[in-house]
Protein backbone atom coordinates (compact mmCIF):
# COMPACT_ATOMS: atom_id res chain seq x y z
CA UNK A 1 0.00 0.00 0.00
CA UNK A 2 1.78 3.00 -1.21
CA UNK A 3 -0.91 5.50 -0.40
CA UNK A 4 -0.61 4.66 3.21
CA UNK A 5 -1.62 7.93 4.78
CA UNK A 6 -4.35 8.47 2.30
CA UNK A 7 -5.77 5.08 3.04
CA UNK A 8 -5.25 5.59 6.70
CA UNK A 9 -7.41 8.62 6.67
CA UNK A 10 -10.10 6.79 4.82
CA UNK A 11 -9.73 3.52 6.56
CA UNK A 12 -11.90 3.97 9.66
CA UNK A 13 -14.96 5.00 7.75
CA UNK A 14 -14.62 2.40 5.07
CA UNK A 15 -13.26 -0.55 6.96
CA UNK A 16 -15.33 -0.45 10.11
CA UNK A 17 -18.43 -2.26 8.95
CA UNK A 18 -16.69 -4.54 6.52
CA UNK A 19 -14.46 -6.82 8.66
CA UNK A 20 -17.16 -8.08 11.01
CA UNK A 21 -18.91 -10.45 8.68
CA UNK A 22 -16.23 -11.77 6.34
CA UNK A 23 -13.88 -12.42 9.25
CA UNK A 24 -16.34 -14.85 10.71
CA UNK A 25 -16.43 -16.75 7.43
CA UNK A 26 -12.67 -16.82 7.21
CA UNK A 27 -12.25 -18.44 10.60
CA UNK A 28 -15.15 -20.83 10.26
CA UNK A 29 -14.15 -22.28 6.92
CA UNK A 30 -10.83 -23.95 7.63
CA UNK A 31 -12.44 -26.24 10.18
CA UNK A 32 -14.61 -27.66 7.48
CA UNK A 33 -11.88 -27.92 4.91
CA UNK A 34 -9.33 -29.27 7.31
CA UNK A 35 -11.41 -32.10 8.61
CA UNK A 36 -12.09 -34.19 5.53
CA UNK A 37 -8.78 -34.90 3.81
CA UNK A 38 -6.89 -35.73 6.97
CA UNK A 39 -9.01 -38.59 8.13
CA UNK A 40 -9.98 -39.76 4.70
CA UNK A 41 -13.66 -39.88 5.49
CA UNK A 42 -15.41 -42.13 3.01
CA UNK A 43 -17.47 -40.43 0.34
CA UNK A 44 -21.18 -40.62 1.10
CA UNK A 45 -21.29 -37.91 3.75
CA UNK A 46 -22.80 -34.55 3.14
CA UNK A 47 -20.68 -31.47 3.68
CA UNK A 48 -22.52 -30.58 6.86
CA UNK A 49 -21.76 -33.95 8.41
CA UNK A 50 -18.14 -33.56 7.50
CA UNK A 51 -18.02 -30.24 9.20
CA UNK A 52 -19.04 -31.86 12.46
CA UNK A 53 -16.41 -34.56 12.16
CA UNK A 54 -13.36 -33.03 13.87
CA UNK A 55 -14.38 -33.80 17.47
CA UNK A 56 -15.35 -37.32 16.39
CA UNK A 57 -11.79 -37.76 15.19
CA UNK A 58 -10.59 -38.20 18.78
CA UNK A 59 -13.54 -40.38 19.71
CA UNK A 60 -12.85 -42.80 16.89
CA UNK A 61 -9.32 -43.23 18.24
CA UNK A 62 -10.01 -46.76 19.54
CA UNK A 63 -10.59 -48.72 16.36
CA UNK A 64 -9.39 -47.14 13.12
CA UNK A 65 -6.38 -45.03 14.04
CA UNK A 66 -4.63 -47.80 15.93
CA UNK A 67 -4.81 -50.01 12.86
CA UNK A 68 -3.48 -47.06 10.92
CA UNK A 69 -0.60 -46.67 13.31
CA UNK A 70 0.30 -50.32 12.92
CA UNK A 71 0.20 -49.97 9.20
CA UNK A 72 2.41 -46.87 9.33
CA UNK A 73 4.85 -48.66 11.61
CA UNK A 74 4.91 -51.68 9.32
CA UNK A 75 5.59 -49.41 6.37
CA UNK A 76 8.60 -47.98 8.17
CA UNK A 77 9.98 -51.24 9.49
CA UNK A 78 9.38 -53.85 6.84
CA UNK A 79 11.47 -52.44 3.95
CA UNK A 80 14.64 -52.08 6.06
CA UNK A 81 14.13 -55.63 7.32
CA UNK A 82 14.02 -56.81 3.74
CA UNK A 83 17.20 -54.87 3.03
CA UNK A 84 19.02 -56.39 5.96
CA UNK A 85 17.84 -59.88 5.05
CA UNK A 86 19.04 -59.35 1.49
CA UNK A 87 22.44 -58.21 2.71
CA UNK A 88 22.78 -61.19 5.06
CA UNK A 89 21.73 -63.53 2.26
CA UNK A 90 24.31 -62.20 -0.19
CA UNK A 91 26.94 -62.22 2.54
CA UNK A 92 26.21 -65.84 3.45
CA UNK A 93 26.29 -66.81 -0.24
CA UNK A 94 29.62 -65.10 -0.81
CA UNK A 95 31.00 -66.71 2.35
CA UNK A 96 29.99 -70.18 1.19
CA UNK A 97 31.37 -69.65 -2.31
CA UNK A 98 34.69 -68.09 -1.31
CA UNK A 99 35.46 -70.30 1.63
CA UNK A 100 37.81 -67.92 3.47
CA UNK A 101 35.32 -65.12 4.20
CA UNK A 102 33.43 -65.83 7.42
CA UNK A 103 29.66 -66.03 7.09
CA UNK A 104 27.12 -64.30 9.33
CA UNK A 105 26.94 -67.22 11.73
CA UNK A 106 30.68 -67.42 12.34
CA UNK A 107 30.95 -63.66 12.65
CA UNK A 108 28.08 -63.54 15.13
CA UNK A 109 29.75 -66.14 17.31
CA UNK A 110 33.05 -64.23 17.19
CA UNK A 111 31.23 -60.99 17.99
CA UNK A 112 29.60 -62.50 21.06
CA UNK A 113 33.02 -63.52 22.34
CA UNK A 114 34.56 -60.17 21.45
CA UNK A 115 31.89 -58.06 23.11
CA UNK A 116 31.82 -60.23 26.22
CA UNK A 117 34.85 -58.24 27.37
CA UNK A 118 35.36 -55.15 25.21
CA UNK A 119 37.58 -53.37 27.73
CA UNK A 120 40.36 -55.82 28.54
CA UNK A 121 43.94 -54.66 28.51
CA UNK A 122 46.92 -56.93 27.80
CA UNK A 123 49.71 -54.48 27.15
CA UNK A 124 49.70 -51.63 24.61
CA UNK A 125 49.17 -53.76 21.52
CA UNK A 126 46.43 -56.05 22.76
CA UNK A 127 43.40 -54.19 24.06
CA UNK A 128 39.67 -54.72 23.89
CA UNK A 129 37.70 -53.34 20.95
CA UNK A 130 36.08 -50.80 23.26
CA UNK A 131 39.43 -49.17 23.99
CA UNK A 132 40.27 -49.11 20.32
CA UNK A 133 37.05 -47.38 19.40
CA UNK A 134 37.42 -44.92 22.26
CA UNK A 135 40.96 -43.96 21.38
CA UNK A 136 39.95 -43.42 17.76
CA UNK A 137 37.09 -41.25 18.93
CA UNK A 138 39.45 -39.32 21.16
CA UNK A 139 41.73 -38.53 18.21
CA UNK A 140 38.76 -37.47 16.12
CA UNK A 141 37.51 -35.32 18.99
CA UNK A 142 40.82 -33.53 19.51
CA UNK A 143 41.62 -33.00 15.84
CA UNK A 144 38.10 -31.90 15.21
CA UNK A 145 38.08 -29.57 18.21
CA UNK A 146 41.14 -27.75 16.93
CA UNK A 147 39.62 -27.59 13.46
CA UNK A 148 36.44 -26.04 14.88
CA UNK A 149 38.36 -23.59 17.04
CA UNK A 150 40.28 -22.32 14.02
CA UNK A 151 37.89 -23.05 11.17
CA UNK A 152 34.76 -21.38 12.51
CA UNK A 153 36.35 -17.98 13.22
CA UNK A 154 38.14 -18.25 9.87
CA UNK A 155 34.82 -18.94 8.21
CA UNK A 156 33.32 -15.83 9.80
CA UNK A 157 36.20 -13.70 8.57
CA UNK A 158 36.02 -15.14 5.08
CA UNK A 159 32.29 -14.65 4.94
CA UNK A 160 32.33 -11.13 6.31
CA UNK A 161 35.27 -9.63 4.44
CA UNK A 162 35.60 -10.00 0.69
CA UNK A 163 39.30 -9.29 0.94
CA UNK A 164 39.82 -12.23 3.26
CA UNK A 165 37.81 -14.59 1.12
CA UNK A 166 39.70 -13.53 -2.02
CA UNK A 167 42.95 -13.94 -0.13
CA UNK A 168 42.26 -17.43 1.14
CA UNK A 169 40.23 -18.78 -1.72
CA UNK A 170 43.19 -19.93 -3.85
CA UNK A 171 44.87 -21.58 -0.87
CA UNK A 172 41.74 -23.45 0.14
CA UNK A 173 40.89 -24.51 -3.40
CA UNK A 174 44.40 -25.87 -3.79
CA UNK A 175 44.60 -27.75 -0.51
CA UNK A 176 41.07 -28.99 -0.10
CA UNK A 177 41.16 -31.76 -2.72
CA UNK A 178 44.36 -33.21 -1.24
CA UNK A 179 43.79 -36.42 0.68
CA UNK A 180 44.43 -35.72 4.35
CA UNK A 181 46.63 -38.83 4.45
CA UNK A 182 49.15 -37.00 2.31
CA UNK A 183 49.62 -34.74 5.32
CA UNK A 184 50.44 -37.64 7.60
CA UNK A 185 54.20 -37.66 6.94
CA UNK A 186 54.33 -33.93 7.64
CA UNK A 187 52.56 -34.59 10.91
CA UNK A 188 55.00 -37.37 11.76
CA UNK A 189 57.91 -35.10 10.94
CA UNK A 190 56.63 -32.19 13.01
CA UNK A 191 55.26 -34.07 16.01
CA UNK A 192 57.76 -36.96 15.98
CA UNK A 193 55.03 -39.24 17.30
CA UNK A 194 52.32 -41.32 15.70
CA UNK A 195 49.44 -40.26 17.89
CA UNK A 196 49.47 -36.48 17.27
CA UNK A 197 50.22 -37.17 13.61
CA UNK A 198 46.95 -39.07 13.25
CA UNK A 199 45.15 -36.26 15.07
CA UNK A 200 46.80 -33.82 12.69
CA UNK A 201 45.29 -35.56 9.65
CA UNK A 202 41.90 -35.30 11.31
CA UNK A 203 42.47 -31.61 11.86
CA UNK A 204 43.37 -31.14 8.20
CA UNK A 205 40.37 -32.98 6.84
CA UNK A 206 37.91 -31.34 9.24
CA UNK A 207 38.93 -27.77 8.76
CA UNK A 208 37.86 -27.29 5.13
CA UNK A 209 34.15 -28.07 5.46
CA UNK A 210 34.12 -26.01 8.64
CA UNK A 211 35.59 -22.91 7.01
CA UNK A 212 33.62 -23.18 3.81
CA UNK A 213 30.23 -23.85 5.38
CA UNK A 214 30.60 -21.14 7.98
CA UNK A 215 31.71 -18.65 5.32
CA UNK A 216 28.78 -19.60 3.14
CA UNK A 217 26.42 -19.20 6.08
CA UNK A 218 27.74 -15.73 6.77
CA UNK A 219 27.39 -14.74 3.14
CA UNK A 220 23.85 -16.02 3.05
CA UNK A 221 22.59 -14.10 6.05
CA UNK A 222 19.56 -12.35 4.56
CA UNK A 223 20.20 -8.69 3.81
CA UNK A 224 16.96 -7.95 5.68
CA UNK A 225 18.48 -9.03 8.97
CA UNK A 226 21.55 -6.93 8.36
CA UNK A 227 19.34 -3.98 7.48
CA UNK A 228 17.49 -4.44 10.75
CA UNK A 229 20.83 -4.40 12.53
CA UNK A 230 21.81 -1.20 10.75
CA UNK A 231 18.54 0.58 11.43
CA UNK A 232 18.61 -0.40 15.09
CA UNK A 233 22.22 0.76 15.18
CA UNK A 234 23.56 -2.43 16.71
CA UNK A 235 27.24 -2.54 17.60
CA UNK A 236 29.49 -4.91 15.68
CA UNK A 237 29.69 -7.19 18.72
CA UNK A 238 25.92 -7.35 18.95
CA UNK A 239 25.60 -7.96 15.23
CA UNK A 240 27.94 -10.91 15.72
CA UNK A 241 26.19 -12.47 18.71
CA UNK A 242 22.55 -11.59 18.10
CA UNK A 243 22.29 -11.70 14.31
CA UNK A 244 25.20 -13.36 12.55
CA UNK A 245 25.81 -16.21 14.96
CA UNK A 246 22.21 -17.47 15.16
CA UNK A 247 21.76 -17.04 11.43
CA UNK A 248 24.95 -18.93 10.65
CA UNK A 249 24.53 -21.66 13.24
CA UNK A 250 22.61 -24.06 10.96
CA UNK A 251 25.32 -23.76 8.29
CA UNK A 252 28.00 -24.24 10.89
CA UNK A 253 26.34 -27.39 12.12
CA UNK A 254 26.24 -28.70 8.56
CA UNK A 255 29.97 -28.07 8.36
CA UNK A 256 30.49 -29.88 11.64
CA UNK A 257 28.45 -32.83 10.45
CA UNK A 258 30.40 -33.11 7.19
CA UNK A 259 33.69 -32.77 9.05
CA UNK A 260 32.91 -35.45 11.57
CA UNK A 261 31.80 -37.73 8.77
CA UNK A 262 35.06 -37.42 6.85
CA UNK A 263 37.09 -37.44 10.05
CA UNK A 264 35.63 -40.80 10.95
CA UNK A 265 36.46 -42.07 7.45
CA UNK A 266 40.00 -40.79 7.60
CA UNK A 267 40.90 -41.93 11.10
CA UNK A 268 40.63 -45.60 10.13
CA UNK A 269 43.09 -45.16 7.28
CA UNK A 270 45.42 -42.95 9.31
CA UNK A 271 45.59 -45.45 12.16
CA UNK A 272 46.36 -48.27 9.77
CA UNK A 273 49.44 -46.30 8.82
CA UNK A 274 50.48 -45.04 12.24
CA UNK A 275 49.73 -48.06 14.42
CA UNK A 276 49.15 -47.75 18.17
CA UNK A 277 45.70 -48.15 19.64
CA UNK A 278 42.65 -47.43 17.56
CA UNK A 279 40.02 -49.11 15.47
CA UNK A 280 41.97 -48.65 12.24
CA UNK A 281 45.06 -50.16 13.72
CA UNK A 282 42.97 -52.96 15.18
CA UNK A 283 41.64 -53.83 11.73
CA UNK A 284 45.17 -54.04 10.40
CA UNK A 285 46.32 -56.07 13.37
CA UNK A 286 43.51 -58.58 12.94
CA UNK A 287 44.40 -58.84 9.26
CA UNK A 288 47.93 -59.74 10.27
CA UNK A 289 46.47 -62.31 12.69
CA UNK A 290 44.22 -63.51 9.85
CA UNK A 291 41.12 -63.12 12.01
CA UNK A 292 38.88 -62.13 9.15
CA UNK A 293 35.68 -62.33 11.18
CA UNK A 294 37.08 -59.60 13.43
CA UNK A 295 37.62 -57.41 10.40
CA UNK A 296 34.00 -57.89 9.41
CA UNK A 297 32.98 -57.01 12.97
CA UNK A 298 35.18 -53.91 12.79
CA UNK A 299 33.41 -52.85 9.61
CA UNK A 300 30.09 -53.03 11.42
CA UNK A 301 31.44 -51.24 14.47
CA UNK A 302 32.89 -48.43 12.37
CA UNK A 303 29.62 -48.13 10.50
CA UNK A 304 27.53 -48.03 13.65
CA UNK A 305 29.75 -45.46 15.37
CA UNK A 306 29.61 -43.29 12.26
CA UNK A 307 25.84 -43.62 12.18
CA UNK A 308 25.55 -42.66 15.84
CA UNK A 309 27.78 -39.61 15.37
CA UNK A 310 25.76 -38.50 12.38
CA UNK A 311 22.45 -38.98 14.18
CA UNK A 312 23.60 -37.11 17.26
CA UNK A 313 24.73 -34.18 15.18
CA UNK A 314 21.50 -34.19 13.19
CA UNK A 315 19.56 -34.02 16.44
CA UNK A 316 21.79 -31.17 17.60
CA UNK A 317 21.26 -29.35 14.32
CA UNK A 318 17.51 -29.78 14.62
CA UNK A 319 17.59 -28.41 18.12
CA UNK A 320 19.41 -25.25 17.04
CA UNK A 321 17.80 -24.59 13.71
CA UNK A 322 15.28 -21.83 13.97
CA UNK A 323 12.03 -21.98 12.09
CA UNK A 324 12.46 -19.52 9.30
CA UNK A 325 8.88 -18.82 8.38
CA UNK B 1 9.07 24.79 14.39
CA UNK B 2 8.83 25.39 10.73
CA UNK B 3 12.17 23.89 9.91
CA UNK B 4 11.62 20.56 8.21
CA UNK B 5 12.63 17.42 10.04
CA UNK B 6 13.78 15.83 6.84
CA UNK B 7 14.84 17.83 3.84
CA UNK B 8 15.47 16.17 0.52
CA UNK B 9 17.23 18.29 -2.06
CA UNK B 10 17.74 17.40 -5.71
CA UNK B 11 18.24 13.78 -4.85
CA UNK B 12 18.93 11.31 -7.60
CA UNK B 13 19.73 7.63 -7.45
CA UNK B 14 21.29 5.60 -10.22
CA UNK B 15 22.01 1.90 -10.07
CA UNK B 16 24.73 0.15 -11.99
CA UNK B 17 23.09 -2.75 -13.71
CA UNK B 18 24.35 -5.23 -16.26
CA UNK B 19 22.71 -3.23 -19.02
CA UNK B 20 24.31 0.03 -17.93
CA UNK B 21 23.24 2.79 -15.60
CA UNK B 22 19.66 2.86 -14.48
CA UNK B 23 18.20 6.07 -13.09
CA UNK B 24 15.65 5.22 -10.44
CA UNK B 25 15.23 8.70 -8.99
CA UNK B 26 15.94 12.13 -10.44
CA UNK B 27 15.67 15.59 -8.89
CA UNK B 28 13.57 14.72 -5.89
CA UNK B 29 12.74 17.60 -3.57
CA UNK B 30 10.69 16.99 -0.48
CA UNK B 31 10.35 18.47 2.99
CA UNK B 32 8.87 16.49 5.83
CA UNK B 33 7.89 18.44 8.92
CA UNK B 34 7.54 17.23 12.46
CA UNK B 35 4.26 15.42 13.02
CA UNK B 36 3.42 15.20 9.37
CA UNK B 37 2.21 12.08 7.63
CA UNK B 38 3.48 11.86 4.10
CA UNK B 39 2.78 9.10 1.69
CA UNK B 40 4.58 8.33 -1.50
CA UNK B 41 2.34 7.17 -4.27
CA UNK B 42 3.36 5.72 -7.57
CA UNK B 43 3.44 2.74 -9.85
CA UNK B 44 5.27 -0.35 -8.89
CA UNK B 45 8.95 0.13 -9.58
CA UNK B 46 8.83 3.93 -9.69
CA UNK B 47 11.27 4.27 -6.83
CA UNK B 48 9.27 4.52 -3.63
CA UNK B 49 11.35 1.97 -1.77
CA UNK B 50 14.48 3.54 -3.17
CA UNK B 51 13.57 6.91 -1.71
CA UNK B 52 12.60 5.36 1.59
CA UNK B 53 15.90 3.52 1.80
CA UNK B 54 17.65 6.81 1.18
CA UNK B 55 15.81 8.51 4.04
CA UNK B 56 16.51 5.52 6.24
CA UNK B 57 20.17 5.82 5.30
CA UNK B 58 20.37 2.24 4.13
CA UNK B 59 21.65 3.55 0.82
CA UNK B 60 23.35 6.82 -0.06
CA UNK B 61 22.17 9.02 -2.93
CA UNK B 62 24.09 9.29 -6.20
CA UNK B 63 23.38 13.00 -6.39
CA UNK B 64 21.83 15.60 -4.11
CA UNK B 65 21.59 15.60 -0.33
CA UNK B 66 19.24 14.34 2.35
CA UNK B 67 19.20 16.25 5.60
CA UNK B 68 17.72 15.13 8.90
CA UNK B 69 17.44 17.90 11.49
CA UNK B 70 19.85 19.95 9.44
CA UNK B 71 22.55 17.32 9.21
CA UNK B 72 23.34 15.14 6.25
CA UNK B 73 22.14 11.58 6.69
CA UNK B 74 25.30 9.49 6.95
CA UNK B 75 23.67 6.11 7.44
CA UNK B 76 20.87 4.41 9.29
CA UNK B 77 20.04 5.55 12.77
CA UNK B 78 17.49 4.75 15.45
CA UNK B 79 15.89 8.19 15.11
CA UNK B 80 14.64 7.02 11.71
CA UNK B 81 12.92 3.73 12.43
CA UNK B 82 11.84 1.51 9.56
CA UNK B 83 8.94 -0.90 9.34
CA UNK B 84 10.00 -3.28 6.63
CA UNK B 85 7.75 -4.58 3.93
CA UNK B 86 8.39 -8.19 4.91
CA UNK B 87 8.39 -7.64 8.68
CA UNK B 88 12.02 -8.76 9.01
CA UNK B 89 11.66 -10.12 12.51
CA UNK B 90 14.57 -12.23 13.64
CA UNK B 91 13.25 -15.79 13.71
CA UNK B 92 15.45 -16.96 16.59
CA UNK B 93 14.05 -14.37 18.98
CA UNK B 94 10.65 -14.18 20.59
CA UNK B 95 8.43 -11.21 19.82
CA UNK B 96 9.48 -9.68 23.10
CA UNK B 97 13.17 -10.10 22.33
CA UNK B 98 12.72 -8.68 18.85
CA UNK B 99 11.24 -5.50 20.24
CA UNK B 100 13.74 -5.47 23.09
CA UNK B 101 16.66 -5.54 20.67
CA UNK B 102 15.87 -2.02 19.49
CA UNK B 103 14.78 -0.70 22.86
CA UNK B 104 17.98 -1.92 24.46
CA UNK B 105 20.05 -0.21 21.84
CA UNK B 106 18.33 3.15 22.22
CA UNK B 107 17.62 3.30 25.95
CA UNK B 108 19.88 0.59 27.37
CA UNK B 109 22.54 2.99 28.53
CA UNK B 110 20.27 5.30 30.47
CA UNK B 111 17.61 3.01 31.87
CA UNK B 112 17.40 -0.08 34.03
CA UNK B 113 16.22 -3.49 33.00
CA UNK B 114 12.73 -3.03 34.44
CA UNK B 115 12.16 0.21 32.63
CA UNK B 116 13.28 -1.31 29.34
CA UNK B 117 10.93 -4.20 29.88
CA UNK B 118 8.09 -1.80 30.59
CA UNK B 119 8.82 -0.03 27.33
CA UNK B 120 8.67 -3.28 25.37
CA UNK B 121 5.48 -4.36 27.10
CA UNK B 122 3.90 -1.01 26.37
CA UNK B 123 4.85 -1.21 22.70
CA UNK B 124 3.45 -4.72 22.42
CA UNK B 125 0.26 -3.69 24.17
CA UNK B 126 -0.08 -0.78 21.80
CA UNK B 127 -0.37 -3.12 18.84
CA UNK B 128 -2.46 -5.58 20.89
CA UNK B 129 0.22 -8.23 20.80
CA UNK B 130 1.02 -8.44 24.51
CA UNK B 131 -0.48 -11.93 24.56
CA UNK B 132 2.13 -13.18 22.10
CA UNK B 133 5.24 -11.68 23.63
CA UNK B 134 6.76 -15.10 24.33
CA UNK B 135 6.01 -16.51 20.91
CA UNK B 136 8.44 -16.88 18.05
CA UNK B 137 7.73 -15.17 14.72
CA UNK B 138 6.95 -18.45 12.97
CA UNK B 139 4.21 -19.10 15.53
CA UNK B 140 2.19 -16.00 14.66
CA UNK B 141 0.38 -14.88 11.54
CA UNK B 142 1.64 -12.47 8.90
CA UNK B 143 -0.44 -9.60 10.19
CA UNK B 144 0.75 -10.24 13.72
CA UNK B 145 4.34 -10.15 12.52
CA UNK B 146 3.75 -6.79 10.92
CA UNK B 147 2.32 -5.53 14.18
CA UNK B 148 5.42 -6.68 16.03
CA UNK B 149 7.49 -4.90 13.40
CA UNK B 150 5.52 -1.73 14.04
CA UNK B 151 5.93 -2.18 17.78
CA UNK B 152 9.67 -2.61 17.34
CA UNK B 153 9.90 0.60 15.35
CA UNK B 154 7.64 2.54 17.69
CA UNK B 155 9.34 1.40 20.87
CA UNK B 156 12.52 3.11 19.76
CA UNK B 157 10.69 6.44 19.89
CA UNK B 158 12.01 7.56 16.53
CA UNK B 159 11.71 11.11 15.21
CA UNK B 160 10.37 9.69 12.01
CA UNK B 161 8.76 6.38 11.21
CA UNK B 162 9.41 5.02 7.74
CA UNK B 163 7.02 2.37 6.53
CA UNK B 164 7.55 0.61 3.24
CA UNK B 165 4.19 -0.84 2.33
CA UNK B 166 4.00 -2.44 5.75
CA UNK B 167 0.78 -4.17 4.82
CA UNK B 168 1.64 -4.96 1.23
CA UNK B 169 1.93 -8.69 1.78
CA UNK B 170 -1.34 -9.02 3.64
CA UNK B 171 -4.84 -9.82 2.51
CA UNK B 172 -7.35 -7.02 2.18
CA UNK B 173 -9.18 -7.78 5.43
CA UNK B 174 -6.12 -7.86 7.63
CA UNK B 175 -4.79 -4.82 5.87
CA UNK B 176 -7.91 -2.81 6.59
CA UNK B 177 -7.88 -3.87 10.22
CA UNK B 178 -4.21 -3.05 10.65
CA UNK B 179 -4.54 0.31 8.98
CA UNK B 180 -7.27 1.06 11.42
CA UNK B 181 -5.09 0.02 14.25
CA UNK B 182 -2.13 1.99 13.00
CA UNK B 183 -4.32 5.04 12.80
CA UNK B 184 -5.19 4.60 16.43
CA UNK B 185 -1.56 4.11 17.31
CA UNK B 186 -0.48 7.22 15.45
CA UNK B 187 -3.16 9.10 17.31
CA UNK B 188 -1.99 7.84 20.65
CA UNK B 189 1.56 8.81 19.85
CA UNK B 190 0.41 12.30 19.08
CA UNK B 191 -1.05 12.86 22.52
CA UNK B 192 2.03 11.72 24.37
CA UNK B 193 3.34 14.54 26.53
CA UNK B 194 6.64 15.22 24.85
CA UNK B 195 5.07 15.05 21.47
CA UNK B 196 2.09 17.23 21.98
CA UNK B 197 3.39 19.53 19.30
CA UNK B 198 2.60 16.70 16.91
CA UNK B 199 -0.05 17.54 14.44
CA UNK B 200 -0.40 14.77 12.00
CA UNK B 201 -1.90 15.82 8.77
CA UNK B 202 -2.00 13.64 5.75
CA UNK B 203 0.00 15.10 2.97
CA UNK B 204 0.97 13.10 0.01
CA UNK B 205 3.48 13.49 -2.60
CA UNK B 206 3.00 12.32 -6.10
CA UNK B 207 5.65 11.10 -8.41
CA UNK B 208 5.43 10.19 -12.01
CA UNK B 209 6.75 7.09 -13.64
CA UNK B 210 10.08 8.59 -14.63
CA UNK B 211 10.91 9.15 -11.01
CA UNK B 212 10.53 12.91 -11.25
CA UNK B 213 8.86 14.51 -8.30
CA UNK B 214 5.66 16.29 -9.10
CA UNK B 215 4.20 19.06 -6.99
CA UNK B 216 2.74 17.81 -3.73
CA UNK B 217 -0.97 17.46 -4.08
N1 LIG C 1 19.77 -2.43 -6.27
C1 LIG C 1 19.21 -2.12 -7.44
N2 LIG C 1 19.89 -2.30 -8.59
C2 LIG C 1 19.34 -1.98 -9.79
N3 LIG C 1 18.12 -1.47 -9.93
C3 LIG C 1 17.37 -1.27 -8.84
C4 LIG C 1 17.87 -1.59 -7.53
N4 LIG C 1 16.92 -1.28 -6.63
C5 LIG C 1 15.90 -0.82 -7.32
N5 LIG C 1 16.15 -0.79 -8.65
C6 LIG C 1 15.26 -0.33 -9.68
O1 LIG C 1 14.80 0.93 -9.32
C7 LIG C 1 13.43 1.09 -9.59
C8 LIG C 1 12.70 1.50 -8.35
O2 LIG C 1 12.66 0.43 -7.42
P1 LIG C 1 11.85 0.51 -6.07
O3 LIG C 1 12.11 -0.73 -5.34
O4 LIG C 1 12.18 1.77 -5.38
O5 LIG C 1 10.34 0.55 -6.58
P2 LIG C 1 9.02 0.74 -5.75
O6 LIG C 1 8.45 2.05 -6.15
O7 LIG C 1 9.28 0.55 -4.32
O8 LIG C 1 8.11 -0.41 -6.32
P3 LIG C 1 7.09 -1.36 -5.56
O9 LIG C 1 5.83 -0.58 -5.40
O10 LIG C 1 6.90 -2.50 -6.49
O11 LIG C 1 7.72 -1.77 -4.27
C9 LIG C 1 12.96 -0.24 -10.15
O12 LIG C 1 12.82 -0.11 -11.53
C10 LIG C 1 14.05 -1.20 -9.82
O13 LIG C 1 14.21 -2.12 -10.87
MG1 LIG D 1 8.87 -1.09 -2.91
Amino acid sequence: MSALALKLVEAPAKAEPAPKQPVAVATERPVTIDACPQRGIPGGQSPSEQAVTPPVREGLGEGGPRNDRFRDLAKVIIPPLFGIALMLGIWALVAIKSGNIPGPDKTWAAALKLFADPFYQNGPNDQGIGWNVLSSLKRVGIGFGFAAAIGIPMGFLLGRFVFMSRMFEPIISLLRPVSPLAWLPIGLLVFQKADPAATWTIFICSIWPMILNTAQGVQRVPQDYLNVARVLGLSEAKVMTRILFPAVLPYMLTGIRLSIGTAWLVIVAAEMLTGGVGIGFWVWDEWNNLKVEHIVIAIFVIGIVGLVLETLLLLLAKRFTYESR
Amino acid sequence: MDKPLVKIEKVGQTFNTKSGKFTALRDIDLDIREGEVVSLIGHSGCGKSTLLNLIAGLTLPSTGVLLCEGREIPGPGPERAVVFQNHSLLPWMTCFENVMLGVEQVFGRKEGRLKLKARVDAALAMVHMDHASGKYPHEISGGMKQRIGIARAFAMEPRILLMDEPFGALDALTRAALQDELNGVLGSAAVRPHRDDDQRSGRHHRRDREGRAAAPA
